[in-house]
């Protein structure tokens, strides 16, 4: 890449970076982001592995998988921690990520990673009916839990910051699907165990709460909110009733009514359950 | 002597420069006024900007005038386009609510209802309190600058009830039902093709007191006054279904804003956010059928019979 198309692309970085602030300030009122250039110097050296790959395989030591395992599920939000993980990981030529990430867009970083020659972006249907194709290589999937679909019915409630998320279990759903290990990025780079669902999104809580500036994705975390579900939940769910009360009067045949009475009752519910 | 568009173009204030030389600015209004059908030009765009300038002179002239500058202002400046509807409502003898969105110098209109009716009818705005929305700081001051025969209601529990009491006393009430805000208060309707959050307390109100409703819009003038456009006032035939005539009613006055907007939309304060305002397309759309899974998904979520949906919307298709 040519030094103006580097520039080019580290300000593109650096604005998407600044995006994230107004997000990050309706969790943490006085709280800053870290400067680009520590994650691009970051991002620079793992991307030196694509070009100095050699081919000979060195056993991972970041990894200490059992023999019978061909990879595993990484359950981190997308953060520092989580590239500087990458960045050693990268390292070891028998590494191929997984990247679970659909159709996310402005988040700082995340298409430099997805660009590197052994990270694949798939979409979660992808990665449940992935199959290992070389026995060489090990399967690593990445888990960003701010990058799973959301809404009032996700099954795991957590605070950050006095905030109240909800997350969905797909890590959960992949680990059994794939009947691979499921771990979670501690802030010191060590994996620990994420069989318990509840406790890992308390680490996780706990690791944004503790580092704000260190997580990027704060746009994604937002919607997260049970706040911003709900309104979302209102939002659908006033438009499907206007979908009805709007057809309706066209219909001969079908009354509706009662659908307008479950929408009513049901949407009330959910509210109810999620905000109390 | 009124000045042309380019000689406005001119004398642009820094403010207006400043925002026409912000993409990100000029965008979101290009955006919004393909949405309405009208030419996304830069000029449009400085048009909105420059109105919205206007309608905050005008807040301050009010606030820096003597009341008797300001009722010669509104005597002379300040005209109807219907002095017949205009007198309807003067005279009306029951209650009577003010519909008008954030258009123009609004807070005029209001004060002109005050000034030519108050002595008939008390004039009370409805609107959400400067400690939920500061930008309504200004409101009181401003619609208060003639002293008398005006109280604001802040858009709460109280504020609804004191609503209804006013209404029972047969004064005037203002609604403004083009916020947006997800609460229990909002309903979707019809508007620009898609279906738009609006808030449901104007038709509330209405119903509950069966009050003689009045749309108007606020028009700067090239003369420095204001303009009112006023459209017939109407008390609404209401159903046995309270629900359905609330959603009626509500894309009824959606309707009639849709209008004034296509026509002028620069005037609109929210004409900014409006393309993120339209969510689903109306189900007569083309792009309407690549919402359907999204639609069936929420039906699922809310436990509903989908196929009971589904074959509604089949039916409809096929009408």
């Amino acid at each position: 890449m040519n030094f103006l198309s580097k520039l080019k692309q580290n300000r593109h970085e650096a604005k998407l970076l600044e995006s994230q602030k107004p997000y990050l300030e309706q969790f943490f009122v006085e709280a800053n982001l870290i400067p680009t250039q520590a994650v691009l110097k970051l991002l620079s050296s793992t991307k030196n592995y694509d070009r100095t790959e050699t081919g000979i395989q060195q056993p991972s030591t970041l990894l200490d998988l059992p023999s019978d395992k061909k990879g595993l599920v990484l359950v981190s939000p997308f953060s520092l921690n989580l590239i500087t993980f990458i960045e050693q990981l990268y390292s070891d030529p028998s590494i191929c990520i997984h990247f679970i990430n659909e159709g996310i867009e402005q988040i700082p970083f995340l298409q430099q990673i997805c660009r590197l020659k052994r990270v694949f972006s798939i979409s979660h249907k992808e990665a449940l009916n992935l199959r290992q194709g070389n026995s060489k290589q090990s399967l690593m999937f990445i888990c960003v839990p701010e990058f799973h679909p959301k809404s009032l019915k996700s099954e795991y409630r957590v605070m950050i910051n006095e905030h109240l998320c909800k997350f969905s279990s797909f890590p959960w759903l992949l680990k059994h699907k794939q009947q691979l290990p499921i771990y979670y990025l501690a802030d010191d780079q060590k994996l620990s165990s994420a069989n318990q669902p509840t406790t890992t999104f308390e680490s996780m809580a706990s690791y944004i709460q503790s580092y704000p500036s260190h997580i990027f994705s704060w746009i994604r975390l937002h919607t997260h909110r049970v706040e911003e579900l709900s309104k979302l939940f209102v939002s659908q769910a006033n438009q499907l009733e206007a979908l009805i009360r709007y057809i309706r009067p066209h219909l001969t045949t079908l009354d509706l009514q009662q659908s307008l009475d479950a929408l009513g009752k049901n949407k009330l519910a959910l509210l109810s359950e999620n905000l109390s | 002597m009124a000045l042309g568009p380019i000689q406005q173009v001119k004398i642009a204030t820094k403010s207006i420069k400043r925002l026409l030389l912000d993409t990100d600015t000029v965008e979101q209004i290009r955006a919004s006024l393909a949405q309405t059908s009208c030419q996304p030009s830069m000029k449009k765009c400085y048009q909105h900007l420059s109105s919205m300038e206007k309608a905050d002179q005008f807040n301050q002239f009010c606030l820096s005038r003597s009341k008797a500058d300001l009722r010669q202002f509104l005597q002379n400046k300040v005209t109807v386009n219907s002095p017949d509807y205009w007198q309807q409502v003067s005279n009306f003898d029951g209650p009577v609510i003010f519909v008008t969105p954030h258009y123009g110098p609004f807070t005029i209109g209001c004060l002109k209802a005050v000034f030519d009716m108050g002595e008939n009818k008390t004039i009370n705005a409805f609107y959400d309190s400067p400690e939920k929305n500061p930008t309504t700081a200004i409101y009181k001051d401003v619609l208060n600058a003639l002293g008398e025969n005006f109280n604001p209601i802040y858009n709460d529990k109280r504020g609804l009830v004191r609503a209804i009491k006013c209404l029972k006393n047969k004064e005037i009430v203002t609604m403004m039902p083009d916020v947006f805000d997800l609460s229990g208060q909002s309903i979707s309707v019809p508007f620009f093709g898609h279906f738009t959050t609006a808030m449901a307390g104007t038709a509330f109100l209405a119903l509950k007191t069966n009050a003689l409703i009045m749309q108007g819009y606020c028009v700067p003038t090239k003369s420095g006054g204001v303009h009112c456009v006023l459209e017939q006032p109407f008390q609404y035939q209401q159903t046995t279904d309270f629900e359905q005539d609330v959603y009626q009613l509500t894309s009824r006055l959606f309707l009639s804003m849709e209008k004034q907007i296509s026509e002028a939309p620069e005037h609109w304060i929210y004409l900014r956010q409006l393309r993120n305002r339209l969510g689903l397309p109306l189900p007569q759309s083309e792009n309407f059928n690549a919402s359907k899974n999204k639609i069936l998904a929420v039906v699922k979520n809310l436990n509903m019979n989908a196929k009971e949906i589904e074959d509604a919307l089949n039916a409809f298709s096929n009408h």
